[in-house]
């Protein structure tokens, strides 16, 4: 069984803290690991493990992903995962505050399973974030790696 | 003679043709040179629209992540910790919860605000007459069971963006539906009439109306012409309705007296010129 399975790339701790509390609150206890930017992520995705090869054992059953990240942004990370065939089938989520259309088309364009704008409103935060533990982690069935 | 007359006229077809082709050259340097200035002036609106986007982008992004944080933890000091705080406390914090989600509403509409002004204008031959029928039964949740007595005349179709102009007569339909909330018997009428050899489409109430004195504030953004507790509101709705009507060439204007009702008059296409 996978170590990780949920994966939270978030630079701000605050909504780190918010997504994992809503999370639990949703009586998800799947392990998460949290990766604080974009290269962070990439590192832990595509990183070479101690026997010299990409650490792809790492791979999370679901990726929340934030775009505006420091270093490599949201978008890159969600290129990079979805144009290597190692990485491809792991759905991504885009979490953000951004509800610009042309960040929508693009995450789209680039790949991304799935977006949705953070709300303000921490109950229709919990609910959302409920909502893709759901789907993702419960409902969706993804081909055996 | 009429050789010297000929020559004569001959002599003053040059000057002519001289003086034009001097006044042509001036002309095509004071062209080059406004083109230039035309150049410059449409590269500062480019600048001036690309910083407005990214400033969009900036309170989309950036303004609403402390915010959830403002409103996430008052509500986990509520779910963690309601047992143990005194009601005054709960009270408090509920206050700081509410707004902290105004604010994310104001934000969104002022948002939803700047994305209307960049939106480019796709016109195409609309039947008002359909819209309005569409936008009072889309509406009718936000009457919550009123009875108001709808009243629809003539409304000739005109050129203008569908989506935008659905969006002129939902926020003047709303809004009459929101102002007559407190008058009993509630009509609201919707139709035209020509003037200037224009359509001028026509929303009217017997709703609480307002005092003409202040009418100048009524398109601003944010500016409200009644309390929150009598009537909610971000004071959007009117801003955006005359920013469409502007965006097509058209005016809109408003007669109205506090507790007579409001008339909003509105053209959707310039004037003749």
């Amino acid at each position: 069984m996978n170590p990780v399975e949920i994966m939270l790339v978030e630079d701000n701790p605050d909504d780190v803290e918010l997504t994992v509390r809503a999370l639990r609150k949703s009586n998800f206890t799947n392990p998460i690991r949290v990766l604080r930017d974009g290269a962070e992520a990439l590192d832990y995705l595509f990183g070479t493990g101690t026997d010299g090869k990409p650490n792809m054992s790492a791979a999370p059953v679901v990726l929340l992903l934030d775009l505006k990240l420091p270093k490599v942004n949201g978008a890159e990370v969600l290129q990079k995962v979805k144009n290597d065939p190692r990485t491809r089938t792991i759905p991504v989520v885009v979490l953000t505050s951004s509800r610009e259309e042309r960040d929508l088309h693009e995450t789209y364009k680039l790949g991304a399973n799935s977006y949705i704008v953070k709300p303000v409103d921490f109950e229709q935060f919990n609910r959302a974030v409920n909502q893709i533990g759901m789907y993702w982690l419960l409902i969706n069935q993804q081909p055996a790696g | 003679m009429t050789l010297v007359l000929a020559l004569i006229a001959v002599a003053a077809l040059i000057c002519v043709i001289l003086f034009l082709g001097h006044q042509l050259q001036r002309l095509r340097v004071a062209l080059a040179l406004s083109d230039a200035r035309l150049d410059r002036a449409l590269q500062d609106m480019r600048a001036a629209s690309a910083e407005l986007e990214s400033f969009s982008y900036t309170v989309a992004h950036d303004l609403r992540a402390p915010l959830r944080a403002i409103d996430g933890f008052s509500r986990a000091l509520i779910e963690d910790f309601g047992g143990e705080l005194e009601p005054e406390a709960a009270r408090l914090l509920g206050t700081v919860r509410r707004n902290s989600m105004r604010m994310g509403a104001l934000m969104d509409d002022l948002l939803g605000f700047s994305r209307l002004l960049r939106q480019p204008l796709h016109k195409s031959r609309i039947e008002p007459a359909a819209i309005v029928r569409r936008v009072i039964e889309e509406g009718a949740g936000m009457a919550q069971g009123r009875d108001i007595a709808f009243a629809i005349g003539a409304l000739p179709p005109c050129e203008a963006d569908p989506a935008l102009a659905t969006r002129v007569f939902a926020e003047l339909i709303g809004n009459a539906v929101k102002f007559t909330a407190k008058a009993p018997g509630a009509r609201i009428e919707i139709g035209s009439r020509e003037q200037d050899g224009r359509t001028v489409y026509v929303v009217a109430d017997n709703g609480t109306g307002f005092d003409m004195a202040f009418a100048g504030k009524l398109f601003g953004v944010f500016q409200r012409l009644h309390r929150a507790e009598d009537f909610d509101g971000n004071g959007v709705g009117l801003a955006i309705a005359q920013r469409i009507v502007h965006r097509h060439g058209g005016e809109i204007w408003t007669e109205a007296a506090p507790d007579q009702g409001a008339i909003f008059s509105f053209t959707l296409e310039g004037r003749a010129p």
